[in-house]
């Protein structure tokens, strides 16, 4: 985006004068008489043609281009489902898998506005909402920072239709799943 | 060089009245052209004016953008920005200018007409009438280049042909 900044480089050109073509011609006559505008002044009237506004449309599109732009709508009242079973105590990258979810959702959660609503779930011993409550985004990462695996397998959850159905009931913009 | 000054010194050496026909492209001021033209008229000629332009000179051919035009008769130059704006003032300058030179032509009972090289001179001796030109028609040059014509036959023809 900081392209744009190039734009007004592009009336340069436009601004740097040619030197005027000299023509010979049978009387100044009716050229001279007032009216008439004189040329060729270092700082005349700057007379943009059309082609130079085409050209900075298509400049500012091809950098709007080049900016890759997404249009996105930030979800404003999510859930992160934390899956806390003992399988997320195992080990990668000398960190527990668990700790590299709560990083990823810590990311998430400062992406998030401050008018933002959280509601954390864990999956074992079932899948539960922790503390019945929803929290701002700065207190979500605070009990997400207390939250421990646990020492047992998660109940069998058919995630697809379990999540779906707590987004539409509970009206969730978005549901993120870390397991 | 001014009209009326070149004309004296013609006129000075003319020692009775009769027919004189003055061809230029009367591109310059009107006081100018005025005071040849009274002058001719001191003599007691009977006058006509052929106002000759090139098609160049009714529309000029100059490219858009910043000119140098250089006057081919003083060599004075000016600085000029052309486009369709520019033509089209510059072409209602010279309908007006014109219209001057035929309006003070009628007013002095001299014969006007204008004549745009472009056109066929054919078309333009036998479209004027015949009363402009300095001879009796059935003699002289006319004749020999088989441009004769009954007089009064065609009518005058003065706009700027397209």
């Amino acid at each position: 985006m900081y392209g744009l900044l190039a734009l007004p480089l592009l009336i340069i050109p436009y601004l740097i004068r040619r030197k005027p073509k000299r023509v010979i011609f049978s009387s100044l006559l009716l050229l001279t008489e007032p009216g008439t505008r004189a040329g060729g002044r270092p700082l005349g009237k700057l007379r943009l043609p059309l082609i130079f506004f085409l050209q900075l449309l298509l400049l500012t599109l091809l950098i709007l281009a080049l900016g890759e732009p997404v249009f996105s709508l930030r979800a404003s009242n999510i859930a992160i489902v934390l899956d806390n079973s003992a399988s997320m105590q195992t080990l990668e990258n000398q960190q527990t898998r668990f700790a590299l979810a709560q990083e990823k959702a810590r990311e998430l959660l400062a992406d998030l506005g401050v008018t933002g609503k959280v509601d954390l779930y864990l999956t074992a011993p079932r899948l539960e909402k922790v503390r019945g409550a929803t929290f701002e985004p700065a207190e979500a990462a605070g009990v997400l920072a207390a939250l421990t695996p646990f020492d047992l397998a998660d109940a069998p959850i058919d995630y697809q239709s379990s999540l779906s159905q707590m987004a539409k009931e509970r009206k969730y913009d978005r549901v993120f799943l870390y397991h | 060089m001014e009209l009326a000054p070149a004309l004296a010194e013609h006129l000075r050496s003319l020692r009775r009245p009769g027919k004189a026909i003055l061809i230029s492209d009367f591109l310059m001021a009107a006081a100018s052209y005025q005071q040849g033209l009274n002058l001719l008229r001191a003599f007691n000629l009977d006058i006509a004016v052929i106002q000759v332009l090139t098609r160049q000179e009714v529309d000029p051919p100059f490219s858009n953008g910043s000119l140098r035009v250089v006057d081919s008769e003083t060599n004075a130059e000016i600085g000029f920005q052309w486009d369709a704006a520019a033509r089209q003032d510059y072409q209602a300058k010279l309908a007006q200018h014109n219209s001057q030179i035929r309006s003070f032509c009628h007013q002095s009972g001299i014969h006007y007409s204008l004549y745009v090289t472009d056109r066929e001179l054919d078309d333009f001796i036998f479209a004027t009438p015949a009363r402009h030109w300095a001879f009796q028609i059935d003699h002289g040059i006319f004749k020999s280049r088989g441009f004769v014509r009954p007089f009064g036959t065609a009518a005058p023809d003065n706009s700027i042909p397209d």
